[in-house]
């Protein structure tokens, strides 16, 4: 990332430089598609769809080149690092009445996807300020013990499926439906969570030697 | 001077304006409009505006004002996802497409974002990117000219015209980029150094060993213990990215790279449980017209 487009007010920059973008974007396309130029002359009308060509190739080539989103002209930047041998990823719990820990279902989270929520709780859950923080895990626990009963009772647990079954669109990185059996739901009622970055080395964890490491970032509620 | 502006005009000229088939744009038409629809059905892009402000306290006012969301309003959002759905239906049976096609593209670039918006204002990998632009193009393009419930006297009687041409390249570049920049960004950002046994066994390891995210496992291990095959990948991936444009040049480099493209997605869903949603949107460069004509004559053969 330019250093100059970095940090909030770069990001903020970009964001509008983004949308003017795509505002001159559709501009163009209006300005083609009226119909009193749609019917003039072909040499004519070749050089304006030109002149739309040559910007929609602009804007498109020019978020990929320089590596700067302006989405919907994106950069693609897939798989497009260096990762290091050790990682750390975000994970959120359940804990039920007996302080047992449980994984959640990543349906759980609807209409949020597990990454939006797993990213988002990375990146901002731990900058709000201690009651905001309190209020939106209460209302966490709520959705993970109503998504728990209802998993529970083999209702099915989110709504990913409600138009197109099991023909809907996968999530862009796979998860496991780890409460799509009842018997495989916590059995008793979810009155907390904690979150964690768990933190290991891939080459360690392969060989079968490495620990991960979990540090708890967040629980609620607290513990005595 | 004047000679090199000559043909460079006469290239672009033969590379856009030569005559193209109704039929394939009508094709790409449809594929992208239920592409869409595929994915706004199978998520709730409304929802998001109901959630708990706490979720929405980071986004900048310039990101809201950018996509003009503005969260509290669920229930106006499932509106205008109504709208999408409905507009993305009429796209694809070729109804009103001008306006249509617009709306969906508006409405796509409005919804879409509140995917990712609380944590990043770009929702790209997210299957929508090239919908909205295309939409965009199909609005200003004759698509309904053929397969269109409401197909209006197409102008050209349907003969090949250049107006079918020039959209129809646009939207193929588009899908084609989506592998160019994937493979440039990865030297971007990385440089040579990406392509190393070391690094795509990191990602093979990282994808399989998260168990938040490893469905399938056995694949992934498998590579991720072979150094030489974990390097083949590593270059194959960089070469079949860096090259995939050549479909949008060359008709016949199709033959190859459409089915190079299928085995590459699914060794990445098996080996690395990613899911690229933009797969069924390389149906763009299938020759709609040669599979529908049935007659030898009819085809020129």
């Amino acid at each position: 990332m330019d250093p100059v487009l970095s940090g909030w007010h770069g990001a903020a920059v970009l964001s509008i430089a983004a949308a003017l973008c795509f505002a001159g974007y559709v501009l163009a396309a209006l300005w083609l598609g009226r119909p009193r130029r749609a019917a003039a002359p072909s040499e004519r009308r070749k050089f304006r769809v030109s002149l739309f060509l040559l910007y929609a190739l602009g804007a498109s080539f020019g978020a990929g080149l320089t590596q700067h989103d302006l989405w919907p002209f994106v950069a693609w930047p897939l798989v497009a690092a260096d990762l290091p041998e050790v990682v750390t990823e975000p994970r959120v719990v359940a804990v039920d009445r007996r302080g047992v820990e449980h994984d959640i279902d990543y349906r759980v989270w609807w209409p949020l996807s597990f990454d939006e929520y797993s990213s988002w709780m990375k990146a901002d859950f731990l900058a709000l300020d201690a009651g905001a923080r309190d209020r939106l895990a209460r209302e966490m626990v709520a959705t993970v013990e109503s998504g728990r009963l209802r998993a529970r009772q083999g209702g099915g647990v989110g709504h990913f499926g409600r138009f197109l079954g099991p023909f809907h669109a996968p999530l862009f990185l796979l998860h496991p439906a780890i409460w799509s059996v009842p018997t495989d739901v916590p059995a008793d009622t979810i009155v907390g969570l904690r979150f964690y970055q768990e933190t290991w080395n891939l080459e360690k964890r392969a060989r079968g030697s490495g620990v991960v490491r979990r540090r708890l970032q967040y629980a609620y509620p607290k513990a005595p | 001077m004047s000679v090199r502006r000559h043909s460079l005009w006469e290239w672009w000229d033969g590379f856009w304006f030569v005559p193209g088939s109704a039929k394939d744009l009508a094709a790409a038409r449809i594929v992208l409009s239920v592409h869409a629809l595929w994915i706004v059905l199978s998520r709730d892009l409304a929802g998001a505006s109901g959630l708990p402000r706490e979720f929405w306290l980071g986004v900048r006012s310039a990101d809201r004002w950018r996509y003009l969301v503005f969260p509290g309003h669920p229930a106006l959002e499932h509106g205008l996802q109504v709208a999408l759905v409905a507009g993305l239906v009429m796209v694809a049976l070729g109804v009103r497409v001008r306006a249509t096609a617009l709306i969906a593209a508006l409405l796509l670039y409005h919804l879409a974002p509140l995917e990712t918006l609380i944590w990043t204002p770009s929702p790209y990998e997210r299957g929508l990117e090239i919908s909205t632009l295309s939409m965009v193009v199909l609005a200003i393009a004759p698509s309904a000219d053929a397969w269109g419930l409401a197909a209006r006297q197409p102008r050209t009687d349907g003969q090949p015209s250049w107006e079918y041409r020039w959209p129809l390249v646009l939207l193929q570049l588009f899908v084609a980029q989506a592998y160019l920049f994937s493979g440039y960004s990865k030297l971007y950002r990385v440089g040579w150094g990406w392509v190393s046994a070391a690094n795509l066994r990191h990602w093979l390891l990282v994808f399989n060993q998260e168990d938040q995210i490893a469905v399938f496992h056995a694949l992934g291990r498998w590579i991720a213990d072979r150094p030489t095959l974990c390097l083949a990948v590593a270059v194959g991936t960089l070469a079949f990215d860096l090259s995939f444009i050549v479909v949008v040049l060359w008709k016949r480099a199709r033959i190859v790279y459409l089915p190079l493209a299928l085995v590459f997605h699914a060794g990445i869903l098996f080996s690395m449980n990613i899911a690229f949603l933009n797969v069924p949107q390389l149906l763009l460069f299938v020759d709609w017209d040669r599979l529908t004509t049935s007659r030898p004559a009819e085809r020129g053969d």
